[in-house]
């Protein structure tokens, strides 16, 4: 019974490592076996989350006389929530691929890491403490390096950006092993500022299980109280943070994720729906509740939920502003994602500012599961019409509609759920997290969240009417002309993407109904010393709310549809002042290059060629030389004398053994195996004459 | 009285003419006598760690009487046992590596193959030697055995200016083993016997050694180790060495050798002067992570790969030492460990480099490939696991090694806080992203991008070389995921040094 759990997150990583044995044998047993073991995954998910009861499901792992950890799955409300949503959403993006990915090249590789990043990605979300959550958190980023650079040989049709484009002197178009890159080595840094925090954390509690690090903060000398006493609890709990911000690209540490959409367009509905930036929504919402108790002893809540929310509302503005004027459908989606994300982490920081705690909390979760539905289907359908219309381009696209007729309708529910409009779910997420800012008088945030429903409204209508109204562009009549008509997706693609868009209608319409069970639910999973407030119903308030926000949406809806629906769309000639500041993500991808990348390595050249060959070299160098000048100069070594005496030995020994007699081919050699043979004749002495003594 | 572990030793030992005697007859293919001619060390060690485990003190010995010394004693314990494993498993498998690679190197003249053959077998017999040895003196003489068929084996089959390369190689090593010695004979000397068991015992009291004379010693024997282990300052000879020698031995070079001196000094240093060691502890610590950042920054920056490789290594020595100067079970465990890692990562890293020069036309340079990864998908396998165990990457035993290490770093900051080790601790978890940057970087540089002209037709390296890498990729996997064995070993050292 207790390996049911362990089967979730087990299932496709056993997926991933036979896969090459199934491309052995089979194309077709490797690609419909790797969506099977997915599947395995999902319904053990919600076999899990019905049958099991709470719990930490545990076996031995590591012991010895320093530190003794288990490896665990913890089954609670949280983990349940998570899982399903990942292993479900993985499913159909994996059915997905089935079609999408036919004729591609590496497809061992590509299924390969698919279910190793599901897999991952669910051990994250099941593993009972930091150790093991951080093998899967980890997994989750190698396999989007590898599958955001899947396409490795950088074919210019796989890169991401406009060519040729700059700023500040910085490319700012890249091939798909440079996004890869990128991805990894900007999400490690955060994640060494939490390896740091977890380091600290265990050093002082010794457990990394997350019931234990909640139990020990009741007990006196708790590991908070020694780490405030060293004035290092908030560092700590920021540090810790800084994984998340990695992970779920928030700023500063966001811009590897617009780039990651080099990879095919399933891996971009994986990373952004289902997997890789919900890891760090998903570990706030973790260690959230324990850090919050652990700060509350010494007053530092206010400044470490304050940070949260603080970073999550600027993302979420700052991303958005960026997706007004992006070019590439999948940037789009990409800038918004992270803006999405933001106001998640905005919730979870506002939970903790808050007196009602749930409140937020469940604001934030919640949304994560709106948004991985309609953003999995966005990016699905976005891939179809990318590999319909050969470019990324969305200005090479438009007058899709009329070809593509569900695609298009697949697109706008899920736009509409994006924007927020009722009654599809991500309007009632969405406003729960206003709602939760307001009624805890955090206007600023309030604001910063309603001015970022404009943006989203006019973003997302700006990325149909472009794609999808008015005429064809001159790309689509070409390809129509070379015969490549525009047409619907088949069976396989198109299910996935419509059944996901038609489910954020559907748990939009029935929203009211499981809402709050669902919240009561997830705060099964919170500890029970933490002051949880109470989630409010339905007042006056709460519908001037929607008003507000039903009306923000519909002013960006409006201002998008008059500029691109009813005008064609053409790509600005000029651009400068503040569309050139947004184009360029505010500059912050050139400002990175600039000072970290660039800084880093002239830093290192200068070291290189000032200390290492200016002293070190050098230094080593000269000693050699003079003793080989001394050795000549003073006929030591003179060539001829050790010739000498090394053809004597080599003549001696020759006699000896007829081995020895094909000892002449040069001198040194004769030199070196004479000397080799001296020091084994020493050691046999040692050995046996004398230790026999 | 079995002879067993005498059979590590002496089997090298007879190796030496008899690999020379079958290099006349098979030329290159002498690489497989010397490959089977190593698994009896191997065999040796693991029938010695088996039988040791079972002894109350988990340690398997052998000793045999050396007037007017002392005894001559070789042992298997929890700290020498998976170094011994890991040794003569690489001596193994580079022996397999050497047959293509120098057959290319040496073409066809059997008395140079011989050459070969025979300094490797003396080398090998220098490294097992000087991690069984029992006594200072017998320590030390491993210790040069392993020093000079190396030296030889830089300068007859090296690159570049091999002659100025080797000797400087030579130079400093020796240098550093000779302040070594003159900290064994003191030791020796205040003891009373160079037998480590004995010397510990003698010395227990702390009161017979004057504390100014204990940190002389203990200075002379690190200075000595940390030559061998490439701290910064003492590292000149390390970059070229390692680039220039012939790549199997540059493998084991970087592999098996250099770390040996991270394990005399657990071995020797620590166990015989723990206060000692822990009274400069702190300059140490700062040292390490010098090395660590100097190392990583000087890899950052190359073109030739294997410059790079020679750079990472010297930067992963500063790890070992981070380890011990944090003085915490946590910390041994983790650089004794980090010893494993490196050993793994390094010898499938400078395999691989050996495999693209060989399928390559010998080139080094990273900007003249590209696009490998289809063409070689073994070798850009094992080099994408190998890498990522040295970027400590869970799932790998470099994250277990790290993970180990570096919260030694911040158990002793918090057991009696000080912000200095709070912040060399932060810095050292830092460094890593270094390692992530040169790593990754040269990954691209090698492997992705688009395939040229000149890669196009590179194939797949042969099995003596594919073999030897899986095998590593393996261990480096199941000791990322089942750490266990290794780290219970290491973490009982660590515990009977620190004494906590």
């Amino acid at each position: 019974m207790t390996l049911i759990p362990w089967l979730i997150w087990t299932a496709p990583l056993a997926g991933a490592v036979l896969t090459p044995a199934f491309a052995k044998i089979h194309p077709g047993l490797r690609n419909y076996g790797a969506v099977a073991f997915t599947l395995v995954s999902a319904i053990f998910a919600t076999l899990t989350a019905f049958t099991i009861a709470q719990g930490d499901y545990q076996v031995a792992w590591i012991s010895s006389s320093i530190f003794n950890v288990n490896a665990g799955v913890l089954v609670d409300p949280l983990s349940m929530f998570l899982a399903n949503i990942v292993a479900w959403i993985s499913f159909l993006i994996m059915v997905y691929s089935l079609q999408y990915m036919k004729g591609e090249f590496g497809l061992t590789r590509y299924w390969f890491f698919m279910n190793l990043f599901i897999g991952n990605m669910l051990l994250l979300v099941l593993a009972d403490n930091l150790l093991l959550m951080f093998f899967g958190w980890e997994g989750v980023g190698l396999c989007s390096y590898a599958l955001i650079g899947h396409f490795y040989h950088d074919e210019p049709e796989h890169w991401v950006g406009v060519p040729g484009d700059t700023a500040l002197g910085v490319p700012q178009a890249f091939p798909p092993s440079h996004a890869g890159m990128k991805a990894f080595v900007m999400t490690r840094i955060g994640d060494i500022a939490l390896l740091i925090a977890i380091f600290l954390i265990f050093a002082t509690a010794g457990t990394f299980n997350y019931g234990e690090l909640a139990t020990k903060l009741g007990q006196p000398g708790s590991w908070a109280s020694v780490l405030s006493g060293f004035g290092l609890l908030l560092p700590t709990a920021l540090l810790f943070f800084g994984g998340p911000i990695g992970k779920s690209a928030q700023f500063p540490l966001q811009e590897w994720l617009p780039d990651a959409m080099a990879g095919p367009s399933s891996v971009s509905a994986l990373i952004h729906a289902a997997t890789m930036v919900k890891a760090g929504v998903f570990l706030v919402g973790r260690m959230g509740p324990i850090f919050y108790i652990a700060l509350l002893q010494f007053n530092l809540v206010t400044p470490f939920f304050g940070t949260i929310a603080w970073i999550g509302a600027f993302t979420a503005f700052l991303a958005a502003t960026q997706a007004t004027v992006a070019r590439e459908i999948k940037k789009v989606l990409a800038y918004s994602t992270v803006s999405q994300i933001g106001y998640m982490m905005m919730a979870l920081g506002i939970a903790g500012l808050s007196a009602n705690f749930i409140a937020g909390y469940s604001a934030g979760l919640l949304q994560l599961m709106s948004h991985a539905i309609f953003k999995a289907s966005l990016f699905l359908a976005a891939g179809w019409v990318i590999h319909v219309t050969e470019t990324r381009f969305m200005d090479q696209m438009g007058g899709l509609a009329k070809a593509m007729r569900l695609t298009s309708v697949s697109m706008l529910l899920a736009g509409l759920s994006l924007i927020g409009i009722p009654p599809f779910s991500g309007f009632w997420t969405k406003d729960s997290i206003l709602s939760s800012a307001f009624q805890s008088s955090q206007f600023v945030f309030y604001g910063i969240g309603l001015a970022t429903v404009l943006l989203t409204a006019f973003y997302t209508t700006r990325m149909l009417g472009i794609t999808f109204a008015g005429k064809s562009s001159d790309h689509v009549n070409e390809l129509a002309e070379e015969g490549k008509l525009a047409h619907e997706a088949g069976l396989t693609m198109l299910v996935p993407y419509l059944a996901l868009a038609v489910a954020s209608l559907g748990l939009g319409i029935f929203y009211p109904f499981y809402s709050g069970p669902l919240t009561s639910y997830i705060a099964k999973a919170l500890p029970a010393t933490l002051p949880l407030g109470t989630v409010p119903g339905l007042t006056s308030t709460e519908v001037l709310l929607y008003g507000a926000s039903i009306g923000m949406a519909g002013v960006g809806l409006v201002m998008g549809y008059l500029l691109y629906f009813r005008r064609p769309y053409t790509v600005p000639t000029k651009v400068g002042g503040l569309r050139a500041f947004l184009w360029h993500r505010w500059y912050l991808d050139a400002i990175n290059y600039r000072v970290y990348v660039s800084g880093l390595t002239s830093a290192s050249r200068g070291l290189y060629r000032y200390i290492e060959q200016g002293i070190w070299d050098k230094l080593s160098s000269t000693v050699a030389r003079d003793v080989i000048d001394y050795s000549e100069a003073s006929g030591v070594l003179d060539s001829r004398v050790v010739d000498g005496a090394v053809d004597d030995v080599a003549t001696a020994g020759s006699r000896l053994s007829n081995l020895l007699r094909r000892l002449q081919s040069g001198v040194t050699e004769q030199y070196i195996i004479s000397f080799a043979i001296g020091i084994a004749l020493l050691l046999i002495y040692m050995i046996f004459v004398v230790g026999a003594r | 009285m079995t002879f067993l572990l005498i059979g590590a030793i002496v089997v090298p030992l007879i190796g030496v003419p008899v690999v020379y005697g079958f290099s006349l007859l098979l030329k290159d293919r002498a690489g497989y006598v010397a490959s089977l001619l190593s698994l009896v060390p191997l065999a040796a060690v693991l029938i010695a760690g088996v039988e040791g485990s079972s002894s109350p003190q988990r340690s398997y010995n052998e000793l045999y009487s050396w007037s007017p010394i002392g005894t001559f004693g070789l042992r298997v314990d929890n700290l020498s046992l998976p170094i011994l494993l890991i040794i003569s498993l690489l001596v193994t498998l580079i022996a397999l590596f050497s047959v293509p690679y120098m057959r290319q190197r040496i073409g066809d003249d059997p008395g140079r193959y011989g050459l070969y053959y025979s300094l490797y077998m003396l080398y090998s017999l220098g490294m097992i030697g000087t991690v069984l040895a029992t006594n200072l003196i017998e320590f030390y003489l491993f210790f040069e055995i392993m020093l000079v068929p190396s030296f030889f084996l830089i300068a007859e089959w090296g690159y570049g200016e091999r002659d100025k390369i080797s000797l400087t190689y030579f130079i400093w090593t020796h240098v550093g083993a000779l302040v070594l010695l003159v900290g064994i004979l003191v030791t020796g000397f205040l003891a009373g016997t160079t037998d480590m068991d004995s010397v510990v015992n003698n010395l227990a009291n702390p009161s017979t050694v004057p504390s100014l004379v204990r940190l002389g010693v203990v200075g002379a024997m690190c200075f000595g180790l940390f030559v061998k282990i490439a701290q910064f300052g003492l590292h000149a000879w390390l970059p070229s060495a390692y680039a220039e020698a012939p790549t199997p031995i540059s493998a084991l070079l970087s592999a098996a050798m250099t770390g040996i001196g991270g394990y005399a000094i657990v071995r020797i240093v620590m166990t015989i002067y723990p206060s000692g060691f822990q009274a400069l502890s702190a300059i140490f610590a700062g040292w390490a992570l010098v090395t660590m950042f100097y190392g990583s920054a000087m890899a950052l920056v190359q073109d030739d790969i294997k410059k790079l490789l020679a750079y990472s290594s010297m930067s992963q020595m500063g790890y070992i030492l981070f380890g011990l100067a944090t003085f915490t079970s946590f910390g041994i465990s983790g650089s004794m460990f980090q010893y494993i890692s490196n050993a793994t990562a390094k010898g499938i890293l400078f395999i691989a480099v050996g495999a693209i020069m060989l399928q390559f036309r010998g080139e080094r340079s990273m900007s003249k490939m590209g696009g490998l990864a289809g063409k070689m998908p073994i070798t850009a396998s094992a080099a994408f696991i190998g890498s990522l165990a040295l970027m400590g990457f869970p799932s790998t035993n470099g994250f277990f090694s790290e993970f180990l290490l570096f919260q030694g770093g911040f158990v002793r900051a918090t057991i009696a806080f000080s912000d200095y080790r709070v912040i060399v601790a932060i810095l050292g978890v830092v460094a890593t992203a270094f390692t992530a940057g040169y790593s990754l970087l040269a990954l691209r540089k090698i492997f992705f991008g688009p395939s040229n002209g000149d890669t196009a037709n590179v194939k797949e390296a042969p099995w003596t070389i594919t073999v030897p890498l899986i095998v590593l990729s393996i261990i480096t996997v199941v000791l990322g995921i089942y750490p266990g064995p290794i780290i219970s070993r290491f973490a009982a050292i660590g515990k009977a040094i620190v004494g906590a």
